[in-house]
Parts: structure tokens; sequence; C-alpha cells
């Protein structure tokens, strides 16, 4: 995909994240949609194998997140995230992650929600560094597990525009998530896995994989008002 | 005669003669029957028209002849009733021009009987006839009410106007009764006597509209001897009203969603958290093996959480078996029902306010 393809794309999508709020402001209803500002911390775990051994990474990651909810079906969250993962492994490198990631969730039926991600990833180690920019499409089910207190969502994507700086994009990109969320009336905390995996085309005979696993602990304050849930 | 006397005869003949074609038009207009029976009255009207003309002139004896042979029973003529009443009447007066006095009153207390509204005019009538037919009244307890006109009316500012009689003093009460009902709406109810002009605001007892329907305005009364009469006249109402809209019936079971979770909804959150560590270990399980195994170490957080959630949901599910959120969710669902119902009220209110009432006259007095 070329690179005005992308930015093409990308555009579309980011008018399609921020249209509902900026279609709000020109109504002039400026009340602040419901949402939530968050602190979230994570555990991340980079693994690459190169074709020549395995590498591996581990560490925290600290950030913010702000979601916007404005309509009860449609939500938006930009998330922010950095840290430093140590080198885990005999030829690993400790690097420095930092990640910024625009997601978009609309639900479709009462149990399943669409997901639209853009996401801006850099890793910096002693020699290099490496920008990660990526478009990823999916959804999640998701049903109460304790009423009124507790939802769970399970979620698979698939990122058909992936760029890596210096590299050819990955043939593959797959992402999958599990959450656990409470969102009540002024907490807004949630628990979740996620792993990325990207194969990377063969060259020279050697296969690069790569993958990314975060167990993300996020904790926020809701503001605006809420419709009532409908019942399930 | 004298030259006086026989002026004041002139000027009574002439009064007559002027009255008579008068008389004759309000006799033929207040009949509803006369169009349909007149040829077979033509020949009663014509003797009566006769015996009208010879009492102007002053053939008294011979108008008479004519006015008897109207009320004969071996007429061959059909009499309509209103003839009758015309003959009885032309009766008193001839026989009391005559001076018999008694014969006269007797013949307007027929007519009386027959038609209360009866009266003889001061400006066509002589004194001494209505003297007799003054007699006659107070002999005589009849009462009446006119059939009603035909009219369309608004019942929020309009009211039917309704004309009863009575020949002599009386307690007087007239009210309106639904056909098939035994009370009515009092519309008149005390001493008087002569024409009495009413209305009535086409409202039930309970302040309610009247309803479509048949109705008879029935008019009884009593005078100080005891003596009682009674008489009715019929009518209809119909309602000219647009079409009015049907409230919601109130939601079924089918509509509102159940409010208490079922015995398998708590086992099934326990599933549901078992279901979520199985797929959070299966998103772990998308890395590639060659990265370091089939499941990565952080899954196991989200998986423990998982099924202590689902573990913790079917606890909650045993100990409070109300779906609060279908709860709310019916009570939503009842509101709006309750506001769209109110709207209909609205609009069925404005509606209403453009109702009209038609008055169909039917049938004579009874």
């Amino acid at each position: 995909m070329s690179r005005q393809r992308c930015l093409t794309l990308g555009a579309s999508v980011l008018i399609a994240l921020f249209a509902p709020p900026a279609v709000a402001v020109a109504q002039g209803r400026l009340t602040l949609p419901p949402g939530a500002v968050s602190v979230v911390g994570a555990f991340a775990d980079h693994r690459v194998d190169t074709g020549l051994g395995l590498e591996r990474a581990f560490g925290p990651m600290f950030g913010a997140q702000l979601d916007v909810e404005p309509d009860p079906r449609f939500g938006v969250s930009l998330r922010a995230l950095g840290g430093t993962l140590d080198a885990k492994l005999p030829g690993s490198e400790t690097r420095s992650v930092g990640e910024l990631a625009l997601t978009s969730r609309l639900d479709v039926l009462s149990w399943f929600r669409g997901t639209v991600s853009a996401v801006g990833r850099s890793y910096s180690g002693a020699l290099a560094r490496q920008h990660w920019s990526e478009l990823s499409l999916g959804g999640e089910g998701h049903a109460p597990l304790i009423d009124g207190i507790l939802d769970a969502s399970l979620g698979l994507s698939l990122a058909p525009v992936v760029r890596v700086t210096g590299r050819q994009g990955p043939d593959l990109a797959v992402a999958g998530s599990a959450r656990l969320r409470h969102s009540g009336e002024r907490l807004d905390l949630s628990l979740g896995y996620s792993l990325e995996r990207y194969d990377f085309p063969v060259v020279e005979g050697t296969r690069r994989v790569e993958e990314i696993s975060m167990l993300t602990l996020r904790a926020g304050l809701r503001f605006g008002r809420r419709p009532p849930a409908s019942a399930q | 005669m004298t030259a006086s006397g026989a002026a004041t005869v002139r000027r009574t003949a002439r009064c007559r003669r002027a009255a008579l074609p008068a008389l004759a038009v309000a006799f033929a207009l207040a009949s509803p029957l006369a169009p349909r029976a007149a040829s077979a009255q033509s020949n009663t009207a014509e003797t009566l028209t006769q015996a009208t003309k010879l009492y102007e002139d002053l053939q008294v004896e011979r108008a008479l002849v004519l006015l008897r042979q109207v009320i004969s029973p071996s007429s061959p003529f059909e009499v309509s009733h209103e003839q009758r009443v015309q003959a009885y009447t032309y009766l008193g007066a001839s026989l009391a021009i005559l001076g018999m006095r008694d014969s006269s009153i007797a013949y307007f207390r027929a007519a009386l009987e027959r038609d209360p509204f009866t009266d003889l005019d001061p400006s066509r009538f002589t004194e001494r006839e209505r003297s007799a037919f003054g007699e006659a009244r107070h002999r005589t307890l009849a009462v009446g009410a006119r059939p009603l006109a035909p009219r369309r009316l608004d019942p929020r500012t309009d009211a039917i106007p309704m004309v009863i009689v009575s020949t002599h003093v009386a307690a007087v009460r007239a009210e309106v009764v639904a056909a098939g009902d035994t009370s009515g709406v009092p519309v008149f109810d005390r001493e008087t006597e002569g024409i009495r002009e009413l209305s009535w605001n086409v409202r039930l007892a309970d302040g309610r509209v009247a309803p479509a329907g048949r109705y008879w305005l029935v008019v009884r009364a009593r005078d100080s001897l005891g003596v009682t009469d009674s008489s009715s006249v019929g009518f209809e109402l119909a309602w000219d009203l647009p079409a009015l809209e049907d409230s919601l019936p109130p939601l079924a079971a089918t509509d509102l969603l159940p409010e208490r979770w079922p015995p398998s909804s708590a086992p099934r959150q326990l599933a549901k958290g078992s279901i979520f560590a199985l797929g959070a270990i299966a998103v772990s399980s998308l890395g590639r093996r060659s990265l370091g195994g089939s499941v990565r170490p952080l899954t196991k957080g989200i998986a423990i959480a998982g099924v202590a959630a689902g573990i913790a949901g079917a606890v909650d599910r045993w100990k409070h078996p109300v779906n609060t959120a279908a709860v709310e969710q019916n009570q939503r669902r009842r509101e709006a029902l309750g506001a769209r119902n109110a709207a209909i009220a609205a609009r069925n209110a404005a509606r209403l306010a453009e109702l009209r009432i038609i008055v169909i006259p039917s049938g004579l007095p009874e």
C-alpha cells in the first residue's frame, strides 16, 4: 500500500472517530459528553524472533487514558503509554517503548461492538529507534459477569495497515484482547490482557516474528452523565 | 242592531277575515302529516275553509252545520288532528257568539284537550268568545310540549330551546328522559300557567354531554284540585365529532422483561467467567509457539480474575435474583405508555371540544 493511500485511509479513520463530538460542538451542544479520565499501569512483554534467536524484554509501562462516550452506543478512547522494558534473555537489549493509541467502539449488537484502532508505537534501544504505525479493525463480544458491576469482553482484530520504519510491513498482524471492566457512577476500572502478533515476510530464508503482550490495569474517574443502561 | 253595534260587528268581521289566512297557514305548517294526507283531507279542508268564511261573515248557524259535519263520527272524510282542533275551536267560538256558553266551553275544552297550545288571539276574537275560552282553560288541565326544531349546536355554549304549556295554574315538571331510561334530567319544575320557554344544556345529571340516542321531553302537571295530565314529545340527538383515538392497552406480560433471573442464571454466570478465562488463554495462544510456549505468563492474571469474577457473579445472582435493569426498563416502558396515553387523551379532549350536537325532531306530541 502506498504512503498516500495510507495517509488517506488514516485521515478517514480520524474523521470517523471525531465526527460525533465535532457535530455536537457544531450544533451548539457544548455540554461535556460522558466519559472517563484514567491512569494506566501495565506490564509489557515484548518478544522477537529474528530467525537468529529469541529476544525478550519485560517491564512496566505507565500512562493515561481519556474515554469519551458521546453516544450510548459509541465511544472513543485515547491512550498514551510509555516505559522501559528490561532485557530478559541473553542477546536481548533493554528498550524504551512509547505508544499512542486511538480506538473507537461502536455497539453493533447488545453483546457485540466493532472497533477501529490507530496506533503509533516507538521502540528505542541503544542501537536504533523504530517507529510503528498501524490501523486495525476488529470486534469484541461482551457480557456482564456481575450485574451492574463487572463486564467481561473478548476481542479480536486484524491490522491490514502496518508500517514499520526500516522494514517491510508484516504479512500478518493480529491481536486479541480480554478485559474485565467496572464502570460505576464515579469509578471506571479495568483489567485487561492483550497480545499483538506480527509475522514478517521471509527474508533470506528467515522469518521475523514479533509480539507484544500487556496486562493492563486502568483506574479512572467518570465525568458527564450517562443515559440509563438497557436491560440485557 | 244599532249603528255602533253594526260597526263593531263589521270590525270584528274584518278582523276575522284578516286572521283566517294566517290561521290556515299556521295549521297547515304545524302539520307534518299534511303533505301525505293532503288529498284525503282536501274535502275536510274545504269544509273548514267554508265554515270559517261563514263564521267570519257572521253566518254562524250555517258555519255550525259545516263544523259539526267535520267532527261528526259519520263524516266520510279523514280529519287530521289539527283540523279537528280547528273545528272544535270554531265551534266553541260560534256557540259563544250565539250565547250558548256551556256548549261553547265544552267545545273549547275539547280543543284544549287535544292541543293545549290552542289559544284565541285577542285581536281576532271577541271578549265573549275569549271569556268562554278562559273558562274552558280553567276547567281543563292539559299540558303539552312543542316538537323541537332541527338544529346543530355546540354543547359547551348552546342549549336546546323547548316550549311547554299548561292550560291553567299547576305544578309542572318537565324533564328530558333517554329512551329506555326511567330517570330524567329536569329542565323545569315549578308552578306555572300558559306557555313557558325552556332550554336544556344537553347535559345529563352527572354533567356529561348527553350521548347520541332517542330522548323524550316529558311534561307532567298537577293542579290544586289534584287533576293531573302529562304529555311528551320525542327527539333524537346525534353527535357530529371527529373520530377519537383509542388509548393503548396496558402492557402485556410479553411486552415486559422478566424481572427475576431464572434459577439457571447463577451457574451461567459461573460458566461465563470460565469462558472468559478460556478466552483470555486463547488470546494468549495467538502468540507464536516459537516465541515461548503456548501460554504467556501474563495471561494467568486475567484468567484467574475472570474465574473469580464468574464466581462472584454467580453468588450475586443467587443472593439477588431480581434483574434491576429489567425492572428499570419495564418502568420506563410503563412510563412511556402512560405518556402516550396521556397524549392520546389530550388529543381526544381537543377533538371533543369540536363536538356538535344535532337535534332531530321525531314524531308528534303524545
